[in-house]
């Protein structure tokens, strides 16, 4: 079976657009999340989010193309051009047919969807502008990254709601496997800062309320957390086969080592234990490793109380003596839950913990929870060398994806 | 409104829809002249919808090939819907 590497990273996120900021807010435990400032809901108070701010549209697409797209597609083009940047690769048009694309999305053109019903029902508009399909597709931002950077290869959209984009990315690791293509742009984008969207999630009853300080409202694994954080934002990496990424000298962030895939066939909302167990143990299965050679887990840590139970039990299950020596974080405590974009960033995240030899931290930590009993790295980053990591996503409706990385 | 109001918007319309700030465009140009690709099209039969509170039926819509077809089918839209504010909404 072929190897795959990452070799280029893109981020376009509330913790910033470009990797050493985002690196630098990250070690910093410096969050991103705080009042939402893009629309008012309701009476306008108290909602937090993590929100990508100073991202100018008019700086990266001409009019022609910002009429076709959503903000979710826009985010997705803009981390893949930073990607393949960073990649360093040459884009000839001979490779562009062994290129391929694999973004996660949970939600597609959620403010397409949004501002397109509202002038329906609420302004009660005869009609929905020619454009809103392509924009609000889920392959939307799949198909604009195909076109604008020329990625001929096989390409594809994956919607599992939060686990997204690690699935699109473990699906664009399987693709070099399996030989359908050399290079792929994988990665997820969600934009679904709408009020749409908002009240759905509010109807949930998951959502942290912004407190007195609304920059520590997503408080995983903490005895006193509330829930999630809406995020928005994209991550695209370029996955490329080993041999090639060798031949050229390119630098090698990691190599994807494992991709686990399991559901739980249970609740629709209620996070399983047996099923994250199984995914995060077919990903270190497969990337040939124990459990006590992990040195981190990313972990999916919503930072409901379901959740952070749930995943605490599951690492348990698989690491068991070595549950305690692995060191943990959940980083959505910094810039929030970027939905079908999360793995991407949180993986993102992870490689560059791994160039950096620091482990990222869980902040606003305020306390242990009994039920939550291992090490959240609280707070502060911490030194350590990570030979391996792995990435948990675990999606409502059951559906988990963990990908394995190791250094090499 | 007059023929002469209706031709100047339906340009309008077409040059914005097709990114067409320089072309030249009189009752006689055709779509294959101005490259205009369907996105374009259906786009400015949006536009001239809502400006003229018209609805353009999909056929006449499929149907037009020129300048000319567009502003005769606006005319006649406007002309045969009663009660009509011919000021439109632009």
């Amino acid at each position: 079976m072929r190897r795959v590497v990452i070799t280029g990273c893109g981020i376009v996120s509330p913790l910033g657009s470009d990797l050493n900021s985002v690196w630098e807010r990250v070690s910093a435990a410096h969050s991103a999340i705080g009042l939402l400032s893009r629309l008012k809901i309701g009476n306008g108070n108290g909602h937090v989010a993590a929100e990508v701010k100073d991202f100018e549209p008019a700086k990266h697409f001409s009019a022609t193309e910002l009429s076709l797209m959503d903000r979710f597609a826009q985010f997705a083009v803009v981390a893949a051009r930073c990607a393949r940047q960073d990649s360093g690769i040459e884009w000839t048009d001979e490779l562009a047919t062994s290129v391929g694309v694999s973004m996660g999305s949970g939600y597609g053109g959620a403010e397409s969807y949004d501002s397109s019903y509202r002038s329906l029902y609420a302004d009660k508009a005869p009609r929905i502008h020619p454009l809103t399909i392509p924009r609000l597709m889920h392959n939307a931002a799949a198909s604009h990254i195909s076109m604008l950077l020329g990625a001929k290869g096989p390409s594809l959209s994956i919607s599992t709601a939060c686990a997204s984009a690690t699935d699109a990315i473990g699906t664009a690791y399987r693709t070099i496997q399996h030989g359908s293509a050399d290079v792929m742009l994988a990665g997820g984008s969600d934009a679904p800062l709408t009020l749409g969207v908002f009240k759905c999630w509010e109807g949930l009853r998951v959502l942290a309320s912004a407190g007195k300080c609304p920059a520590e409202a997503c408080r995983p694994f903490s005895v006193d957390r509330e829930g999630i954080v809406i995020g928005e934002g994209a991550a695209v990496f370029v996955l490329e086969e080993y041999d090639r990424a060798r031949r050229r000298n390119a630098r090698i962030y990691a190599e994807v080592a494992g991709y686990g895939s399991s559901s739980d066939a249970g609740h629709i909302t209620q996070p399983g234990v047996d099923g994250p167990a199984r995914a995060m143990s077919l990903a270190l299965k497969e990337a040939c490793v124990v459990p006590a050679e992990v040195d981190y887990i990313n972990a999916h840590g919503t930072g409901t109380k379901l959740n952070d139970c749930a995943e605490t039990r599951a690492v348990h299950e698989v690491f068991g003596a070595s549950a305690k020596a692995v060191s943990i974080s959940s980083t959505k405590s910094l810039h929030g839950h970027l939905m079908g974009a999360s793995g991407a960033v949180e993986l993102l995240i992870t490689v560059l913990a791994m160039q950096k030899c620091v482990v990222p931290p869980t902040a606003n930590f305020h306390g242990p929870d009994p039920e939550c009993n291992l090490d959240y790295t609280p707070n502060q980053a911490r030194p350590r060398r990570i030979r391996v990591a792995i990435s948990n996503s675990f999606a409502f409706g059951g559906l988990n994806a963990v990908i394995a990385v190791k250094s090499l | 409104m007059s023929s002469i109001e209706i031709e100047e918007r339906v340009i309008a319309a077409i040059k914005k829809n097709g990114r067409l700030d320089s072309a030249s465009v009189g009752l006689d140009t055709t779509f294959d002249e101005l490259k205009l690709e369907s996105l374009a099209i259906i786009c400015t039969v949006f536009d001239l919808e809502d400006a003229f509170n018209i609805t353009i039926p999909d056929d006449a819509a499929k149907n037009m090939r020129c300048v000319r077809d567009v502003v005769d089918g606006v005319a006649f839209l406007i002309a045969s819907t009663p009660g009509l504010s011919v000021e439109g909404r632009t």
